[in-house]
């Protein structure tokens, strides 16, 4: 067992992907402050990390956490005070990369979905990365801060916001797939509110990651590729 | 006897001497810059304070893709910005950084890089071609640029890759950007995270003016016009066109006097020359 002491991001990050890369599978157990108060341990997979930011998904809650050491970052949840790991040869858990084409929005996440709900398993937890533009027929711009507040209560993943003219552009890395249909919908729900019409939702370079652990590789990929998916990688350790 | 130990130390020195300059030499000569460093920032640094001197980067980079598969990318840094490193492999650019690093760019990232490696090269092998304003379309440019991929390899060398910087201005696109009638946002996004380079609009708070390309690869080209053709009326005006050449081969006086000629007879070519780096 390694015990990254300090909760380093970056030490913890480059280690995880250092192990994974030795074909070994690492579950980390992780302490960590949350955001808006309580502490927390939990028991999970790494998602997707950077020298500043850890996906984080508890196994036993089912939930995600965004782990980095930026308050001031609107999307991190939780900031880790030690992060331990423990490696084994195989303990069943994969991670799956899945090409999803351009287009609209509400298509592109349905299939999404679809494609989350098809690999039939309990412990399973399903990631977007890629950029939703919503561009809207309005002569009023919209506050960055105000979409941010909404997101923050929605999506659990790496995001940022950005607003110009008549765009709101939301630019995601590993953010929970139920947390971004969530958050569309409220977004949609308060720009009709506002009188705002929107023009389009549109999904570019989008990709899922799905972590799964009691199906058989062959049974994602199959069910992955019935639906007219491309699976651009697997990771067989995790 | 003491003659002779004095004879001896003296050889001793001056064949240390002989080989300490070799050495210094041989480093000098081979790399004038070889390292590691973990963020773009710090590569951006080293890179930028080299190619303005001259030297080109070869780069090993470890990182995680924004897909969040593990990466290794080998390739060569054709451009560097304050924080980023631009890396050319596979008919695709890379921009690397890290979300640590204090300093980032506005266009996407491509790779969060854990660990980089860069050794630099001083070889006379990039030709760098400026191109007279284009009143076309990107076919039009496109068309030139695969004239000077033919003399190149008339000449007997091949071109290991061809990147383009330019300036597209469309008054339609423009009208249409400021009415709020294209998703201009997503446009860029749209050619910074396909490995097209860099895409900017050139603006001012109220008026777009014009959108700045940097670092295309040439095959790409279709593709850009794949993205604005849609939104574009007829013609557009193209201009600051460099076509940046890096030759597989150091080419000969011959080869040198040859390429430069006849790249220059091509109607629309400015100028060409062979640079050690473009900077």
């Amino acid at each position: 067992m390694f015990d990254i002491r300090g909760s380093s991001i970056t030490g913890a990050s480059a280690t995880y992907y250092k192990l994974v890369s030795n074909n070994v599978s690492v579950l980390a157990g992780v302490s960590m402050a949350r955001v808006e108060g309580g502490y927390l341990n939990a028991t999970g997979k790494i998602v997707y990390a950077t020298d500043s930011f850890i996906v984080f998904y508890d196994i036993t809650k089912g939930t995600t956490f965004l782990m980095g050491q930026d308050f001031t970052n609107p999307a991190v949840s939780a900031i880790p005070v030690r992060i331990t790991y423990r490696i084994a040869e195989d303990d069943g858990f994969r991670k799956f990369f899945i090409e999803i084409p351009d287009g609209d929005a509400v298509s592109v996440l349905s299939m999404a979905k679809t494609a989350c709900d098809s690999v039939k398993t309990l412990e399973k937890a399903c990631y977007l990365t890629g950029i939703i533009d919503v561009w809207y027929k309005s002569n009023s711009s919209i506050a960055s801060s105000l979409i941010n507040s909404l997101a923050v209560e929605d999506i659990q993943g790496i995001f940022e916001i950005e607003t110009a003219g008549n765009e709101i552009t939301l630019k995601l890395r590993a953010a929970s797939l139920d947390g971004v249909r969530l958050f569309l919908s409220d977004l949609s729900r308060m720009l009709a509110q506002q009188g705002i019409e929107t023009r389009k939702v549109y999904a570019v370079g989008i990709s899922e990651i799905i972590v799964e652990r009691g199906v058989g590789i062959s049974d994602v990929i199959s069910a992955i590729r019935n639906l007219g998916l491309e699976i651009a990688g697997i990771q067989e350790r995790c | 006897m003491l003659i002779l130990r004095n004879l001896i130390l003296d050889i001793l020195v001056i064949a240390l001497l002989i080989f300490s300059f070799y050495y210094f030499l041989s480093l000098r000569g081979l790399h004038a810059y070889e390292g590691s460093m973990a963020d773009g920032l710090s590569a951006a640094y080293i890179a930028n304070y080299y190619r303005a001197r001259g030297s080109s980067f070869l780069a090993y980079v470890h990182g995680v893709s924004n897909e969040g598969m593990p990466m290794d990318v080998v390739g060569r840094v054709i451009d560097s910005t304050r924080s980023t490193i631009v890396i050319y492999s596979g008919n695709r650019t890379f921009s690397i950084y890290s979300d640590g690093q204090k300093v980032k760019e506005p266009f996407f990232k491509d790779i969060n890089s854990f660990y980089i490696q860069m050794r630099s090269v001083r070889e006379l092998r990039n030709v760098l071609v400026k191109i007279n304003p284009i009143s076309g379309n990107l076919y039009d440019l496109e068309a030139i640029c695969n004239n000077i991929n033919s003399v190149v390899r008339h000449s007997g060398l091949e071109a290991e890759l061809i990147t383009l910087n330019f300036y597209l201005f469309n008054s339609d696109l423009m009208n249409k950007i400021r009415s709020g009638d294209v998703p201009i946002q997503l446009i860029l996004y749209k050619i910074n995270t396909a490995g097209m380079g860099r895409a900017s609009l050139v603006t001012s708070v109220l008026n777009p003016y014009y959108l700045s390309i940097q670092d295309m690869p040439l095959q790409r080209i279709r593709d850009l016009d794949g993205i604005l053709g849609p939104w574009m009326g007829e013609d557009a005006f193209i201009s600051e066109i460099e076509v940046r050449i890096v030759l597989n081969k150091i080419p000969t006086q011959e080869q040198i006097s040859y390429i430069i000629r006849a790249i220059e007879a091509i109607p629309g070519v400015r100028f060409a020359k062979i640079v050690p780096e473009f900077w």
